[in-house]
């Protein structure tokens, strides 16, 4: 069994210990997959499979190794990546598409109990409002659209894919949407601990 | 589209969760997310690049669920390797 540094050494320099080592950061990325994977996103997974994509991965870009973690963690994290995306990937091959509809530009309606209901007082009724407004108004449809779609269970690399963007513009997307309603909420006084209680009554609401 | 109760009680969580401290990218976190991995696991102070992981896990549900991911596969390593 190589240690860390000789399981690095010996993939990246060609050795005679190559294979070998190969063979062994293989074995371990079955290993860890197949604890740490199985049974997520409830789809069928091959560690094999994603052990071998991974393993192209890592020797695709072992160049960019700095040596800051140990060579089996670096090569674990992409290994996951792989796996987790591969999973997501088929996960949202089964759900609805509807979320990324344009037709009706991204609208997000909040549900009516909540903002109507008689079962909510009048400043869950006003926030619930206000809330609808921001959304309305200060998110962009392409904001509201990835909004929509993380609250329908889609990830920022599924909603990537389907909006042919990247997951750190994704990402961006989401947090800006957030970062807007927050502080439009903020601006007609309501703090975290107001958007906290907002919606424990309507929850009851079914 | 009209949002579930359920969904519309995740839509608070976001905003309330919500930070502007989020410096990094998903990409950004990736890329440090080895280091960030053994630093937690071995009890290290956080440097302010750690830091940022921190943050931007705690805001990214995507990153958070690798990371969470990655921890358990490191730790099957490890009982294996005792």
């Amino acid at each position: 069994m190589l240690s860390d540094s000789e399981l690095y050494e010996a993939i990246r320099s060609g050795s005679t210990l190559r294979d070998a080592a190969i063979s062994q950061l293989r074995a371990m990325l079955v290993r860890g997959l197949s604890k740490s994977l199985t049974g997520r996103y409830r789809q069928p997974f091959n560690a094999d499979d994603i052990a071998q994509e991974a393993l192209l991965k890592i020797l695709a870009s072992i160049e960019q190794f700095s040596g800051k973690s140990k060579f089996v963690t670096w090569s674990m994290t992409i290994a996951i990546r792989v796996g987790i995306g591969d999973l997501r990937r088929k996960y949202h091959a089964d759900q609805s598409l509807d979320s990324f509809r344009t037709d009706d530009h991204g609208r997000m309606e909040l549900p009516t109990a909540t903002i109507l209901s008689e079962g909510n007082d009048f400043t869950n009724r006003e926030f619930g409002q206000l809330l609808q407004k921001l959304i309305d108004c200060e998110l962009t449809e392409k904001q509201r659209i990835v909004v929509r779609s993380f609250l329908s269970d889609y990830s920022t690399d599924g909603i990537a894919h389907a909006m042919g963007l990247n997951r750190n513009a994704i990402y961006k997307l989401l947090h800006d949407a957030r970062m807007k309603l927050k502080i439009g909420l903020e601006s007609h006084g309501y703090g975290p601990d107001d958007i906290a209680s907002f919606l424990a009554s309507g929850e009851s609401i079914k | 589209m009209k949002l579930t109760i359920e969904q519309t009680t995740e839509l608070k969580s976001l905003i309330r969760s919500v930070t502007d401290k989020d410096t990094l990218e998903c990409d950004g976190c990736f890329d440090l997310m080895s280091e960030y991995a053994e630093a937690m696991r071995s009890g290290k102070q956080l440097g302010s690049a750690m830091l940022a992981v921190k943050a931007h896990i705690e805001q990214c549900r995507c990153c958070r669920y690798e990371y969470e991911a990655l921890l358990v596969a490191l730790e099957e390593l490890e009982t294996n390797s005792q």
